[in-house]
């Protein structure tokens, strides 16, 4: 038996006498993520990173430095200089203002991906761990079929036969990770499922969907939020990898790979041109791993001592 | 000189602390029980004499072993002590035991990190281990792997290593709770059998004080990290001087096999157990106490009432409770009952 | 054993009335098909007469929570059936369960995992009453944190705050907030601290009477069967082996294997009778 099983455990079930009994229960729980949130590296840098990133998003839609679609060849390929922090691309648009914008299509693009594997995988993921069987095997194996396909092969193919398109793209992303988010789904909820309070709830007539809405995704929201955040760096960076080679986001619209992908024609002029939006690709990526990885720490039960 | 010394024994947590100023000495063939409930510090009292305590919590005071304090040595050293001078019995053999492992080689394994001797050898006193340890096919059980064995059977590997290297001292730690009656039963009989032919002192921890008090010739009852009740099992039994053991023995003696079961109400100690770290300052049991009064804000010092010690500012007095059970068996009765 | 009626749990009472609850050539395999599983119940037979307090003792592998999940109708028998006041529930849809929930609760060993940890208190009592429209929330979980003795500020709390034995209250008033007939109790008192156990047996106690509660109790304590319950049936390897009176089989059991737990149980400057025979 571990020093755990004793005394931390004892600790947590605090009397109730002891406690102000008229404190609401719920800002507790919260003052203690937060206390568990601020000695978590990973999760404030991680977390601000992924908060700037949506701020830019957001305001690129209302203000720029400059327009990113503004051409102005005059200038173009010009390197920094105090009116363009980073310089103008080979049409002599402001690389900061395109920096920006790219944000919004990071963004969308994990959104869409996540979503989709989300929306279609925890639902699977649900339904196979409590019916078990046949429908479970059937799930499960399907999910195998889906997951052993290349995800990039897949969108690259998808993109070429339907057009070039952000949306297209990260759609097949998100149908590639829909085994990930089912196989996590369906192992946490077996858990919660084999619980007691799961029994006692079907004892007094709960049915199996209320179960499920009820006790067992609430149980395994943590997972499934660190599960999500870990997928959106995945998915920005196959987004950001088919813009590259041309088959995602179409121009002119300011997207990083596509900026990266234009940049190599022009790395004599101007190699710094690259540089930014890998660096802020980079940024993203990272950002959602520290942020899945803080939040796993802060929110996953079986991390806590 | 004594097998095992253990002086003023503290363990903190941060500032919170979990066992606070335990003593005792054994000598050897001694049998001590511990009895406590959840955070009482009874295990960690066990884990830090073993010097397996974990890196958050820090021990203090001495674990003499002869005359080399182990709470002193490095960690080297305390490996030669540990499964050597000193073995452990835990409460969950299934994970106690490495399950990749055939239980044989397990046991052999422990023989050679203390003792000379070629694989073969070591082997060969493995199975000689496990027929020690009652099981009927030991050739063959020595090679099972530990899912493949029963509760009971998984308890008597862990016997069976502790044993491996003729230790002077055994703890073991609730080792019987996660078992069935039936097995506990036999479970008790052979630890008693072997503790008496190793001639070796145990140490045996326990919320039961119906299987301490059928082992052990000592007593000492912790409550909050403290040794509230200390003594002779039988005269302990007889007149529990802390309210706390009177307690726990008026629960046990009303739901037994002889209580009258009309009884509406069993005695019962009010309040619940608190939690490591919120305990009451002073003397842990007063917020439970009916016989508490302010003297008890300060932790009274365990002294001798009567025949035995206890640590109470107001112990109960008066002669020897009327219901008192009989005396323990000594151990050579232990022993007899355990080679039926 | 009679293979066409149930044995009543006692055999020789007079007036022997209807059964409020019975298993009738109870079966359970699980997993496997053609044999190949593994049994844990055969041919059981169990009446539980109205107002009764029955104790199921076993060991582990004696099949003695299955038994409690097929009286529940939480599971179905493989053979046999299960019946309530007459009528079979075994097997039935959940819809046509309501009433049979309303009227039979149960009550878990291991209150840690018996509650849902991110659930309040309030809404771990209101569930029930939710689920059966078993009366209004706001007034019946007050009145069910009284019965039990927690104070009503409790509601707001979430199970982790707190022990153990309180713990194991919470799980008693969920069970008794739908007013059952039936009370299955699973172990309830094996997971608790020596000095919070008797607490709890004094409150089961005292709401037998106060609910008019038929009680099956779940243990393999002996001798906190005992206390509890005017009859028992023990279990050994998924088949009955003794049933009758407490006071009757405790003073004379009959089976050998009764007589080997009641030899096992510790008592106070024992040590207990390990079983005769080779270790198990």
């Amino acid at each position: 038996m571990s020093i755990g099983g004793d005394p931390v455990a004892a600790a947590v079930a605090a009397p109730i006498s002891d406690g102000p009994a008229g404190a609401p229960a719920g800002t507790a729980r919260l003052s203690v993520a937060w206390r568990r949130a601020r000695h978590s590296p990973s999760l404030l840098i991680g977390g601000t990173i992924v908060a700037i990133m949506v701020l830019m998003a957001i305001l690129s839609f209302v203000w720029t430095p400059y327009n990113p679609l503004g051409i102005a060849p005059q200038i173009a390929l010009h390197g920094p200089s105090s009116a363009h922090l980073l310089g103008t691309d080979q049409y002599g648009r402001d690389v900061l203002s395109r920096l920006i914008a790219g944000a919004r299509i990071t963004i969308y693009a994990g959104v869409v991906s996540v979503l989709i594997a989300g929306l279609i995988g925890i639902p699977a993921g649900l339904f196979a761990a409590q019916r078990g069987g046949l429908l479970d095997e059937a799930i499960m194996r399907t999910g195998d079929v889906i997951y052993g396909f290349p995800a990039l092969l897949a969108a690259i193919t998808l993109s070429a036969a339907l057009g070039a398109s952000t949306t297209v793209a990260m759609i097949a992303i998100g149908i590639a990770y829909i085994p990930v988010f089912a196989r996590v789904t369906r192992g946490s909820a077996l858990a919660v499922l084999s619980s007691d309070f799961v029994l006692a709830a079907r004892a007094y007539g709960r049915r199996p969907f209320a179960v499920l809405r009820r006790h067992v995704l609430p149980n395994i929201a943590a997972i499934l939020i660190v599960q999500a955040s870990l997928l959106f760096s995945v998915a920005i960076l196959a987004e950001t990898a088919l813009d590259f080679l041309g088959l995602g986001t179409p121009p002119p619209t300011a997207s990083w790979g596509q900026m990266i992908g234009t940049a190599q024609n022009y790395l004599a002029e101007d190699p710094m041109l690259a540089v930014w939006p890998g660096i802020a690709i980079f940024l993203a990526v990272l950002g959602f791993n520290l942020l899945g990885d803080g939040l796993r720490e802060v929110l996953d039960p079986r991390l806590r001592q | 000189m004594s097998t095992l010394s253990v002086r003023n024994l503290t363990v903190t947590l941060g500032a919170a602390v979990v066992v606070d100023g335990v003593s005792f000495d054994l000598e050897p063939g001694q049998r001590l029980g511990i009895i406590g409930e959840s955070g009482s510090g009874k295990t960690v009292t066990a884990l830090a004499v073993m010097g397996l305590l974990a890196p958050s919590l820090r021990a203090t005071g001495q674990v003499l072993i002869g005359d080399r304090d182990l709470l002193a040595m490095t960690e080297r050293q305390r490996c030669e002590v540990r499964g050597g001078t000193m073995a452990m019995v835990f409460q969950e053999p299934m994970t106690a035991l490495n399950p990749t492992m055939r239980v044989g080689r397990q046991i052999a394994e422990a023989i050679r990190a203390h003792q000379r001797c070629t694989r073969a050898e070591a082997r060969q006193r493995a199975t000689e281990l496990l027929a020690r340890v009652e099981f009927t096919d030991p050739a063959r059980q020595a090679r099972s792997y530990p899912h493949q064995l029963s509760g009971g059977q998984r308890q008597r590997v862990m016997l069976a290593m502790a044993i491996a290297c003729d230790p002077a001292v055994i703890l073991a730690d609730e080792p019987t709770t996660a078992l069935d009656v039936t097995v506990q039963a036999q479970m008790l009989a052979l630890m008693a059998r072997l503790v008496t032919e190793e001639n070796a002192a145990l140490v045996l921890i326990s919320h039961d004080l119906a299987v301490v008090s059928g082992m052990c010739e000592r007593v000492m009852v912790m409550y909050g990290g403290h040794v509230v009740e200390s003594g002779n099992t039988a005269q302990v039994l007889a007149a529990p001087r802390h309210p706390y053991t009177a307690g726990l023995l008026a629960t046990s003696a009303a739901v037994s096999l002889d209580s009258d079961r009309t009884r509406l109400e069993v005695p019962y100690i009010p309040g619940q157990v608190p939690a490591v770290g919120s305990f009451p300052a002073g003397c842990p049991f007063r917020s439970r106490c009916d016989r508490a009064t302010a003297e008890c804000a300060v932790m009274p010092p365990i002294e001798a009432v009567g025949d035995h010690l206890a640590a109470c500012h107001h112990p109960l007095g008066g002669p020897a409770s009327p219901q008192i059970p009989a005396s323990p068996q000594i151990p050579a009765d232990l022993a007899e009952s355990g080679k039926e | 054993m009679d293979s066409t009626d149930a044995v009543p749990a006692v055999p020789a009472a007079s007036a022997v009335p209807a059964p409020i609850l019975a298993a009738r050539g109870v079966s359970k395999v699980y997993g496997g098909q053609r044999g190949l599983g593994v049994r844990a119940l055969a041919d059981v037979d169990v009446s539980i007469a109205e107002g009764a307090t029955v104790g199921i003792v076993g060991e582990s592998g004696s099949g003695k929570s299955t038994l409690a999940r097929l009286l529940m109708a939480l599971e179905t028998p493989t053979t046999g059936e299960i019946r309530y006041r007459g009528e079979v529930v075994s097997g039935l849809p959940e819809r046509r369960l309501r009433s049979f929930r309303r009227r039979v609760q149960i009550v878990f060993q291991d209150p840690m995992s018996s509650l849902d940890p991110r659930m309040r208190v309030h809404d771990i009592l209101a569930e029930p009453l939710r689920a059966l429209d078993a009366g209004d929330e706001r007034t019946r979980v007050p009145e069910l944190l009284d019965a039990v003795g927690l104070p009503r500020t409790s509601a707001r709390l979430y199970p982790h705050e707190f022990s153990g034995g309180q713990r194991q209250r919470i799980a008693i008033a969920r069970a008794l907030g739908p007013m059952p007939e039936v009370l299955v109790a699973d172990e309830p008192v094996s997971a608790l601290d020596v000095s919070v156990r008797a607490q709890i047996l004094n409150l089961l106690k005292r709401l037998i009477g106060e609910f008019s509660l038929t009680l099956v109790f779940i243990s393999h304590d002996m001798a906190v069967v005992r206390h509890l319950c005017d009859e028992v049936v023990v279990l050994y390897r998924g088949e009955i082996v003794e049933t009758g009176e407490t006071d009757q089989i405790y003073a004379r059991p009959r089976h050998e294997y009764t007589r080997a737990l009641l030899a096992a149980v510790p008592a106070l400057g024992h040590l207990p009778t390990p079983p005769g025979g080779a270790a198990a």
